[in-house]
Formats: C-alpha cells, structure tokens, sequence
C-alpha cells in the first residue's frame, strides 16, 4: 500500500470498517511509515477528543411539548380524516365474534355510532357536525378502554395479545388502562402478553408515575427476555431512578451474563 | 422489541402514538446533535420538536428499505438549513453550507464543562457548518460514511475527505485556543 492509498483509508480505520485483510495491510504501511503514522495518529486524537464533549439533557418543556403535538395530531387526524376511522373499524371487525355478550353490545352500539359518524361526513363542513363526531371518537375510547380491559382479563393469551393492541390504539387512555397494563407486566403467566405490555407503556413515557413502576417492576421480572426489554424501555427514558434497579440485577448471581451487561451499559446510557 | 423501521411502517399506516416511540428512543441523541451544531438549547430543543411533526408529516414518504436513523437526520438537516436560511434569506444554498460561523457567544451562553471540552465546542463553532455536521454525523450518530454520503448528496470518497479535512482542521483550532490559553 502506497501513501495515498493509505490515507484515503484512514477515516475508515476510525470508523472500524475495514475489512481484516484491509485494516492489517493499512497497519502494516502506517508501521513503516512515519508521516503517515504522524497524520493517523493525529487525525485519531482529534476523533477521541471529542468524545469529549458533554451529553446534554434537554429541558422537561420538550417531552411535554412532544406529547401535546402528538395529541393535537391525533385529534385533527381524527377529525378530519376517515382514515383512522377505517383503520378502527378493521382492527375491531375480526374480533368481535370472540368478544363476551356485553362487549358485543357495545361493539354494536360502535358499529351504529361509526355508520352514524360516517353519514355526518356528508355534511362534513358543519360545524355541529363536527362536534358531533368528537363526542362519537370519545365515545369510541371510551369502548375501546373498556374492550381492552375486558380482554385483558381472559384466559387466553390472544384475548390478552389483542387486547394490549387495542390498547394502544386508543386515542385517551384513561387510568385504568394504564394500571391494567402494569399489571399484566408484573404478573401476567406469559413471556408473550408480558413483552407486548412493555411496548405499550412506550406510550405512557410522560407519565412519572408509569416511570417509577417500571424500575420496580425490573426487580420483579424472572424472565431475560423480558427483562432486556425493560432495561432498554427504560434507557429509552433516560429513568435516572432505575439506576439502582439496574445495579441490583448487575449484582444478582442469578441473572443471566448478557442481560447484567446490557443493564451495565444502560446504567452509563442513564447517568 | 419493535426496530425502528417496523414503527415507521406502523406509523404509516396511521397508528400517529407509535411516534412516542421514536421520540422517546431518539431525542436525546438529536437534541445534543443540534446544540453541538449551533451551540443553543431552546432553538436545539425547537429543532428537535420540529424534527418529530416533519416526521409526522412526511411520514409517507419514509422508504422501508432504508435506515431510519439516516433518515431523521437529513430531516433534521433540513430543519436546521431552513433555520439558518430564515435568518439570512439572501443567502444563496451553496453558500451557506460553507458559510464561516457567527461570531461567538459571550462566556454566559456557554455550555458548563470542564475547560477541554469547552475548548474543544468552541474549537467546533469555527468550522464551517458542513464540516461541522460531517463530523457529528460520523463520530456520534453511527452513521456510516455510505449513508451520510445518501444524506449529502455526494460520494463516499467525498465523506471520507471531508471527514480528513474537518479533523484536521479543527485539530489545528483547538490547538489555536489552548496557545491562547496557556
């Protein structure tokens, strides 16, 4: 390898991603070469070097504007497009043979107020209209909150699958939804229903209250799997307080290696 | 464990809560992304709100075949572009790419670190902006050269160049500074 050649790989050889063969010719020039040696160890320091720079955390105002963007978006989608309607409606349709007698009712009492909604479209410009389909997408959480806790309690995991899904589907998750959903994540028998519950409560990252009851419910979890997702549901909050959840299961002999290290680098990710 | 990739598609397909996703995984990576760019938080943190609703809203045209980390961060280039552009509307494109930095903050808009890596900030805002941005986007947003190189509309051996040329000089600024200094 000639100096050119070399050089032109350098920012390569900082990135790593060089094949064996390529990085091993290149080390072997920089070895004989002191001019090339001076400029890649140069050009390596200042790469270093700024990792020096310091991780900022942005202010609270951010997530809370987040959120109310989001919100704004969810509900002027609603509004005014039939799209989320449909992509409801499709996700309801298959289930409701499965669903109890009472949330049959109600299925069929959201199927009319949809109809009912979709005539309002026709007039769509109307003002009294509109708030009248407002009150129907409330409504319409309102069912679906009560669907997805119906379904949370069966004894079939794919009631319960099904259920976390239309959880998160729901445009006003109340209370109750969210304390269901920590519960399932605590205590539900399967790995499945337990994983998709630590989805779900990416949606409640807002919340401190949701917050803290993940870092306890870390300490709680038996199974790897689920306790990865945690650790990285976690980190994606940058949670300052699960540190010392993280640290006791870096600590506990009975956890598995791979996932003490991934609470390892998620404990330098969080402080 | 959803990718990235498989929210987007979510995303597409009108489920707009999975943004809290996204928004959660990568904000605070974009945040310090655009304080290293132009060293200032409220306009770094109205940068990264911008980011998520563009997200939103051109959300249709996300490929699924490419990565979305390279994907956010040309939006967020564009973002930040738009910005500087607004500020100075005469400003033809090409040159403010290359543009020199504004002149720098005084002492109480800097950022509280130790004294290298305030050098080493200050060092970084006397580079011209697309040197700047090459090397945030190679050193701290696990981009590889390929995908910056999609991102800037150029090749890759002109990445690696630039990325060679920005070290280099920003190597010789902040010695610059610490002679100034000692």
């Amino acid at each position: 390898m000639n100096c050119p050649e070399a050089k032109n790989k350098l920012p390569d050889l900082l990135q790593d991603s060089l094949d064996a063969a390529e990085s091993a010719r290149l080390r072997e020039h920089l070895q004989s070469c002191p001019a090339c040696w001076q400029e890649w160890q140069e050009l390596h320091e200042t790469w270093s070097r700024l990792g020096l720079l310091p991780e900022e955390q942005p202010g609270p105002e951010l997530r809370r504007d987040f959120y109310r963007m989001l919100e704004a978006e969810r509900r002027e989608a609603a509004a005014a497009g039939l799209r989320p309607w449909r992509e409801r409606l499709r996700a309801w349709l298959p289930d409701l043979r499965r669903l109890q007698p009472a949330m049959q009712l109600a299925a069929a009492v959201l199927v009319v107020a949809v109809g009912f909604g979709a005539g309002l479209f026709i007039g769509r410009n109307d003002r009294a209209a509109a708030e009248k389909i407002e009150r129907l997408s409330s409504e319409v959480g309102r069912l679906q909150q009560q669907t997805s806790l119906s379904l949370l309690s069966q004894p079939s995991a794919t009631a319960r699958l099904q259920g976390i899904t239309l959880a998160t589907q729901n445009p006003e998750p109340g209370i109750e939804l969210r304390r269901k959903l920590l519960e399932v994540l605590d205590g539900d028998p399967s790995v499945n229903v337990r994983l998709q519950a630590v989805d779900a409560l990416y949606l409640y990252a807002g919340d401190p209250e949701v917050r803290t009851a993940l870092s306890a419910s870390l300490a709680r979890q038996t199974s790897p799997q689920v306790q990865v997702a945690l650790i990285d549901l976690l980190v994606a909050f940058r949670e300052k307080q699960a540190a010392s959840a993280l640290k006791k299961l870096m600590a506990d002999e009975k956890i598995l290696p791979e996932v003490q290290q991934r609470a390892r680098a998620g404990v330098d990710l969080i402080l | 464990m959803l990718t990235d990739e498989q929210v987007m598609s979510e995303l597409q397909q009108g489920r707009l809560e999975m943004l809290a996703i996204l928004f959660e995984r990568h904000h605070v990576r974009l945040f310090n992304f655009f304080l290293r760019l132009c060293r200032d938080r409220s306009l770094s943190e109205d940068l990264v709100q911008e980011v998520f609703l563009r997200i939103l809203k051109y959300r249709q045209t996300y490929r699924a075949d490419s990565k979305f980390t390279a994907w956010m961060y040309r939006i967020g280039r564009n973002a930040h572009i738009d910005h500087v552009r607004a500020l100075r509307p005469e400003t033809p494109i090409d040159e403010v790419w290359e543009q020199e930095p504004s002149p720098e903050p005084g002492p109480e808009h800097r950022l509280e670190s130790d004294q290298q890596a305030d050098l080493l900030a200050r060092a970084m805002e006397r580079l011209p902006l697309r040197k700047r941005e090459v090397l945030l986007l190679s050193r701290f947003q696990e981009l590889k050269y390929q995908e910056i190189a999609g991102m800037m509309a150029c090749s890759v051996e002109s990445v690696k160049v630039l990325v060679h040329r920005s070290l280099q000089e920003l190597r010789r600024h902040y010695l610059d500074l610490q002679g100034g200094i000692s």
